[in-house]
């Protein structure tokens, strides 16, 4: 992202008005790695979980440990997203406080 | 009283029908078509809201999200149901009487219709509460509140699923 200051300020500043702004920069960084967070936590605990722990690990039979390693995944899928409200809830926090300190 | 064993073989038989398999796999394609159904109109509904109120507050998008969020994780239950429920469909016999796959459409349905019921309820309500949020962050809780309770509906659908296809 590293743009001279020559260039025509037609590409990524008409795109995004706003995307040299701090804020909208980590936001939208935070919304990637929440995102791909949210995508794959769910998809690969389900099943290595059920490969690597429940069948090989414990002995479970592949039915049961389908069931178990499913439940697994969307309690994981509940933490990350109460991960993700305490890191929205948060970001707010912290720029209240900037603001007021201004 | 006279039993006659022809008549209880052809129930035996009939209860193990080739047919049985028919119904398991309706259960799993019902878990996810209609989990993805409701998924997509609360994504899709919501995303328009963000969309609009993005434009004045591009800074709260981390927060505007999660109505989209929410509408995802409603498809991650009919996938897993879905998932759970292949695993165990397999050619009618004595391991897979009619019972098993009226069972496991059962569950798909309940899973999916009820995915399709949270999906409405977080697609309307986040659309409303994002742009609501855009004028009074404080409403951030209350649309929390909100959504969780209509994501919990498909949540239960998911239980009842997960109890009819595990007998």
């Amino acid at each position: 992202m590293a743009t001279p200051s020559s260039v025509p300020p037609s590409t990524m500043a008409n795109l995004f008005p706003n995307f040299r702004d701090q804020e909208v920069q980590s936001a939208v960084k935070n919304l990637l790695a929440y995102s791909l967070v949210i995508l794959i936590v769910p998809l690969a605990s389900m099943f290595l979980l059920k490969q690597f722990f429940f069948e090989a690990l414990l002995g479970f039979a592949s039915n049961d440990a389908l069931t178990y390693s499913a439940i697994i995944a969307v309690i994981l899928v509940h933490v990350v997203l109460g991960i993700w409200l305490l890191a929205a809830t948060k970001q707010e926090d912290r720029k209240k406080r900037e603001n007021k300190q201004d | 009283m006279v039993v006659d064993q022809n008549a209880i073989d052809g129930i035996v038989s009939a209860e193990q029908a080739m047919y049985g398999p028919f119904f398991g796999s309706l259960g799993v394609t019902a878990a996810m078509a209609f989990a993805a159904a409701g998924s997509a109109y609360g994504t899709a509904k919501a995303g328009t809201g963000i969309a609009s109120m993005a434009v004045a507050r591009p800074d709260l998008v981390m927060k505007a999200i999660i109505p989209v969020v929410m509408a995802g994780i409603v498809a991650i239950y009919g996938l897993v149901v879905a998932v759970i429920v292949s695993g165990k469909v397999e050619p009618g016999g004595v391991n897979y009487t009619i019972n098993s796959g009226f069972s496991q459409f059962a569950g798909g349905l309940v899973c999916g219709v009820c995915g399709l019921g949270a999906g409405y309820a977080i697609g309307i309500a986040g659309d409303a509460g994002v742009r609501a949020l855009s004028q009074q962050p404080r409403m951030f809780v209350g649309m929390i509140l909100i959504l969780i309770f209509a994501e919990v509906l498909g949540l239960y659908g998911m239980i009842v699923a997960l109890i009819l296809g595990a007998t």
